[in-house]
């Protein structure tokens, strides 16, 4: 059994122009102690998904779902204490700016023991250690001292080190990471993922990791979910989706990219055109036919979840087509 | 060039405008802008009572009839609808005098900020913009500006001077610049480093042109906020020195002035008092639900989406 | 070919300058926490900073935040005044030119599309102002020149009478490019114009920007954190680290065989979408560096793999690599 299953998950908001669906009816899954990469472009909704999961979405959102199911528990059915109970304990956020989720006001060490005093029997002193135990573990020298330091006495790069053995204090199943390296520098982005990586197999904690960073999630990713528009359009293992992406927009993403090898430098750029179409308002078939290369009459009706290869589902009409490495399909060359 | 079919109207489908806040922000902003409604209904009202004062008065407010004095107003069994609101103790009109009375109010508090946001917006411009040495000078100016209380300072001068209209005014607007300028400091510190200002120093624009073209426009929604409030302050402020007898002289109809004639009368005619009284609070608290909703509705935006 | 080694003999002053852009030890300093009475520590954010630009190529500057590349950046643009150096556009120092004459030879495209706007004015009004400003053609002409540009730079004509808050991300890019661009500079300082952007949308305005090199003939000081992004654009590239250069070359010569260790785990950092890479260990410690408080000796041996005892007595000096590179390494 999974230890997260999503199934028909919705967000909408209510803006001024009407509704907002940010996210629209996604299912996906998140096996124990994997590595599942949500990735999309901005207002994909890939961070209102984790917040929906965390239920941390801003009261006015409706979320609605067929099944958010973590671990044998409904979520939608838990009471907002219960809720608060399970996100520290069992599940846990590392944000972007570790700056905003840390509080400015209290030493790291007062932080780190928090979460771990109010969800579990320990003592003072076992937090104290454990909290030490991990830091040391994220790479923190003198970490007896820095218990007592403030926030903003760390580097970027320390603080989110901090961040992960926050997260990291409960044990917990499942972790939420949204675009934590996305602020930091090339040297330390690389350093914070391997250190992310090597303990999410050491402990054997399930991690959904969003970004927008190809780079990134080839890198990482057991599995990749891939979102677009609110709706996830393909999932596949990392291998197959960079291998033999089945639907267009992976595939226009992934030429997007300035590879060395691939593309001369200096050449022309493989461009998707056209912008993201908006979500207020109803949207019919698929969302991505007015940037598509493949488009035809049949992209108005919703394209279906088509499995192209073991654990590998692409919603869209020519999945099939596109996903076969025998015959990649050569979209018309753009001007 | 052509693949750039980035052409269709974007915007929200690109940044989606979901800001935190949830339902009780939602309330704020709908009773805010009930409260802006309510306040902009009653200040336009009596900006026309003020406009149009010679057709709407039913006499002449400095007409005095001493065989009609203090005349109750018409609700009251003595009162009569010669004189709505009644006469006062020299048996002059109190609607005329009332209505004329929105004049003097509205003249004080938009002079008087108009002369303080001038005052304070220059400075705290600069003193954002340039920082350093000029920000310590000005900061400095501000400290001993806010260490004199205004009400003292203004009575002192006006007794020097001697009251009038124009010397409430001027000493009004020479005092209530400090919101300004602190306002207009921070908005200016948060502008100056944005790179639509960095642009225009590297364009070669010259600094009256970054000045008032660049910044201020970006930081006028807060000025305004601060200068609704500055006039509702003025008025106050010059209704209390009426009262005290150093600001507006008589026979001028000031609203302040008119409760300080009135005070002997208070526990006898207390309509003398209460009708300047209610008029001054309705003024005031519809300038302040104004400004209250332009900050409201101006809070977040800043990117227009 | 002659023609540009006889141009590089004669004496720079009265040939055609093969330079776009020169820094001769350019420095700044400033001043952290002083008030009125006590004085601060100094931050060297750039220092003796030397960089020759020819004229139509794409030079990168790469580095970490902190490393003084943003500053170098203003300083170029004239929006700060060095502490000590020259700079020159075509041969000629920017010392005693004025703002307008410099904003002529030389534009920037900043990072955020979303602050580089006015959001209180029209697009037309935006990319028209360089124009106004400098008093070219008449307000007609401007109209046409401003409808030209936009067209250039890909967007409708409607665009230019729409607000910043109105476009998407990509498009207010492309009204910054149309602003920069309008007045014919010779040298664009592009600092990091992508790096806000989506994915899809960068390539859009990597394509343009190459578009508009060629047409235009411009030369390009490129800021990125993004190594494929300069791998891609870049003719020559060169790394900062605290506020020095610490190694360039062209760009052949940094990424098939980088000398610098920090030029090594830079690249060694940069993840490209390759599954079962995994995430490489680039052996930096976790010590970051700090701006205001620069070790002592070569700045970066606290965090270098291979640092010497020697490394942190003596500052490296910017050597001939012998090729055309320059290199700060005791042990390169």
């Amino acid at each position: 059994m999974p230890l997260l299953t999503v199934e028909e998950l919705h967000v909408d908001l209510p803006v001024d122009a009407g509704t907002l669906h940010a996210v629209r009816g996604i299912d996906f899954h998140v096996e124990r102690g994997e590595m599942l990469c949500l990735v999309g472009e901005s207002g994909c909704g890939k961070s209102m998904t984790s917040m929906a999961l965390m239920g941390l979405l801003p009261r006015r959102a409706r979320v609605s779902a067929a099944s958010l199911r973590f671990d044998g528990i409904e979520l939608l059915d838990l009471t907002e204490r219960a809720r608060s109970d399970l996100r520290g304990a069992r599940m846990a956020m590392i944000f972007q700016e570790p700056m905003t989720a840390l509080n400015p006001a209290y030493t790291l060490g007062n932080q780190l023991c928090e979460a771990l005093l109010r969800h579990r029997r320990v003592s003072r002193r076992e937090a104290r250690e454990r909290a030490i135990y991990l830091l040391e573990r994220v790479g923190i020298s003198a970490a007896a001292e820095r218990m007592a330091q403030y926030p903003h006495q760390l580097s970027g790069g320390l603080r989110q080190r901090v961040m992960i053995a926050m997260a990291l204090m409960c044990e917990p199943d499942l972790i939420i990471a949204d675009e934590p390296t996305t602020a930091l520098d090339v040297t330390i982005q690389a350093q914070i993922l391997r250190l992310l990586r090597d303990l999410q197999r050491e402990f054997g904690t399930a991690v959904i990791f969003i970004t927008h960073d190809l780079g990134v999630v080839a890198r990482i990713a057991d599995r990749v979910a891939v979102m677009y528009a609110g709706e996830v359009i393909e999932t596949a293992s990392a291998e197959a989706l960079f291998a033999a992406p089945g639907h267009p927009y992976t595939q226009g993403l992934l030429n997007c990219i300035p590879a060395p090898g691939k593309t001369p430098p200096g050449s022309r750029l493989q461009a998707i055109p056209g912008v993201v179409p908006s979500l207020v308002g109803e949207l019919e078939g698929c969302a991505f036919r007015n940037r598509c290369p493949l488009a035809e009459a049949i992209c108005e009706t919703p394209p279906p979840a088509t499995h192209v290869g073991a654990g590998h589902v692409a919603r869209c009409h020519f999945a099939a087509r596109l996903a076969d490495p025998a015959r990649p399909p050569q979209p018309e060359v753009m001007p | 060039m052509n693949d750039s079919l980035a052409t269709t109207p974007a915007g929200a489908a690109t940044r989606p405008a979901i800001g935190g806040g949830g339902w009780p922000r939602f309330r704020r902003a709908l009773l805010a802008h009930r409260g802006l409604a309510l306040g902009a209904v009653i200040v336009t009202l009596l900006v026309l009572a003020a406009v149009l004062a010679p057709w709407l008065a039913p006499h002449d407010p400095y007409l005095q009839n001493t065989a009609n004095r203090m005349v109750p107003p018409v609700w009251h069994e003595a009162g009569n609808w010669e004189h709505p609101l009644g006469t006062d103790r020299l048996g002059r009109d109190y609607l005329s005098r009332l209505i004329y009375g929105t004049r003097i109010s509205l003249f004080i508090g938009l002079v008087a900020a108009l002369i303080s946001g001038v005052i304070g917006s220059t400075l705290g411009v600069l003193a954002g913009y340039f920082g350093g040495r000029v920000d310590a000078v000005i900061s400095y100016l501000l400290t001993t500006r806010l260490a004199m209380p205004v009400v003292l300072v203004a009575l002192a001068m006006a007794s020097l001077i001697g009251g009038s209209l124009i010397t409430v005014t001027l000493l009004l607007g020479l005092l209530l610049w400090d919101r300004f300028a602190v306002v207009a400091r921070s908005a200016t510190l948060q502008v100056r480093d944005a790179e639509y200002v960095q642009a225009a120093r590297a364009l070669g624009c010259p600094l009256h042109h970054i000045l008032l073209r660049e910044v201020l426009p970006n930081i006028a929604a807060a000025l305004i906020v601060v200068a609704t409030l500055e006039v509702a302050n003025a008025i106050l402020l010059e209704a209390t020195l009426s009262f005290l007898g150093m600001g507006v002289q008589p026979p001028l109809p000031s609203w302040g002035l008119m409760i300080a004639e009135g005070k002997s009368y208070m526990f006898f005619q207390p309509w003398v008092i209460a009708i300047p009284g209610s008029a001054l609070f309705m003024l005031v608290l519809a300038i302040n639900l104004l400004g209250d909703g332009l900050r409201d509705i101006s809070a977040p935006g800043g990117r227009n989406e | 070919m002659t023609l540009a080694i006889e141009a590089t003999q004669t004496p720079p002053a009265e040939a055609a300058q093969p330079f776009a852009l020169e820094l001769r030890g350019l420095s700044r300093t400033f001043t952290l926490g002083g008030g009125l009475l006590r004085r601060g520590r100094t931050l060297h954010a750039v220092s003796e900073v030397s960089l020759r630009v020819p004229r139509g190529q794409v030079m990168g500057l790469v580095g970490e935040s902190g490393c003084g590349k943003s500053t170098l950046a203003k300083m170029l643009l004239g929006l700060t005044s060095p502490t000590a150096g020259e700079v020159l556009i075509d041969g000629r120092p920017i010392v005693g030119t004025a703002q307008k004459a410099l904003a002529r030879h030389v534009q920037p495209i900043f990072q955020d599309p979303y602050s580089s706007l006015n959001p209180r004015q029209r697009v037309a009004q935006i990319v028209g102002l360089p124009l106004r400003i400098h008093g070219i053609g008449s307000p007609r002409e401007q109209a046409a020149r401003v409808a030209e540009m936009l067209d250039l730079v890909g967007l409708p004509g409607r665009a230019a009478r729409q607000y910043p808050g109105q476009l998407s991300g990509g498009q207010r890019q492309r009204v910054a490019i149309a602003r920069a661009l309008i007045m014919r500079p010779a040298l664009v300082i592009c600092d990091e114009p992508t790096s806000a952007l989506d994915v899809s949308v960068q390539a859009q305005i990597l394509n343009l920007l190459l578009d508009l090199k060629e047409a235009f003939g411009l030369t390009y000081l490129f800021i990125s954190h993004d190594l494929a992004v300069i791998e891609h654009l870049a003719d020559r590239l060169a790394v900062m680290y605290l506020g020095r250069i610490i190694e360039e070359g062209t760009r052949e010569q940094i990424f098939s065989a980088p000398r610098h260790p920090y030029t090594r785990a830079l690249l060694a950092s940069a993840l490209t979408p390759e599954p079962g890479l995994g995430v490489p260990d680039i052996g930096l410690g976790s010590v970051q560096p700090d701006p205001s408080a620069p070790p002592p000796g070569c700045a970066f041996h606290p965090r270098c793999p291979l640092a010497e005892p020697g490394c942190s007595q003596q500052r490296p000096l910017l050597n001939d690599t012998g090729g055309d590179g320059r290199v700060a390494c005791h042990l390169a």
